[in-house]
């Protein structure tokens, strides 16, 4: 799980991490480019994508990620 | 953001993986104890997998343990879980693959301690990311 902030402000991304204690790596805005997602920038957000390690979209949008997650995970166990 | 439904939907089996949450469990009438490491948790189905002492994998209903492991399971077990798989995946070369080849580049990912961003690095290369973008605002 990566989290891709899209603050332009860091400190406003910190204390919202820190209030949620936030346990996912995170991508601050200013290194979306060098993380390649910036292939991946959503018109709107909130986006969900699940990735493949490979940069395939395997799901785009919450309901299809989520399903898809638990499908996976279910294939997993 | 929804954050309870990001976490459900972020939950991953993490079977086979490194040591996470090694607790003493007790049942729900309390007459049972065994130790355990939290190993994947299913809001869908309701059930817990622990791996037990002896090395065996156990799932069985969340409604069959005791309270305060339920509140555990509630407040932490995604936590961990989603934690422990950030820096967990198969073994092979942070560099061989696309996603990781780029998040594995120093000073790219950050992560929460206390009330500031750290460093954190990628170790492993997962065979998925739920890319999640988003903003305070």
């Amino acid at each position: 799980m990566i989290h891709v902030s899209l603050d332009r402000d860091k400190k406003a991304a910190e204390t919202w991490a820190a209030k949620e204690a936030f346990p996912w790596p995170t991508v601050m805005m200013d290194k979306i480019k060098a993380s390649g997602f910036e292939d991946y920038m959503p018109r709107a957000v909130p986006n969900y994508k699940l990735l493949s390690k490979d940069g395939k979209i395997v799901a785009e949008g919450k309901a299809e990620v989520f399903a898809k997650a638990t499908e996976l995970t279910k294939e997993e166990t | 953001m929804n954050l309870k439904i990001l976490l459900f939907a972020a939950s991953l089996a993490l079977v086979g993986q490194g040591p996470l949450a090694a607790r003493t469990w007790t049942s729900a009438d309390g007459s049972q104890t065994f130790e355990g490491e939290l190993r994947a948790l299913s809001e869908r189905t309701k059930t817990v997998t622990v791996l037990m002492e002896g090395g065996k994998l156990r799932t069985f209903a969340i409604s069959l343990l005791s309270e305060t492991d339920r509140n555990f399971l509630k407040t932490e077990g995604h936590k961990i879980l989603l934690a422990a798989s950030a820096g967990e995946g198969a073994d092979d070369n942070l560099q061989d693959h696309k996603i990781s080849k780029n998040l594995a580049k120093e000073g790219i990912l950050s992560k929460i301690e206390g009330e500031s961003f750290a460093g954190h690095k990628l170790t492993k290369t997962p065979d998925y990311y739920i890319v999640y973008f988003s903003a305070s605002w």
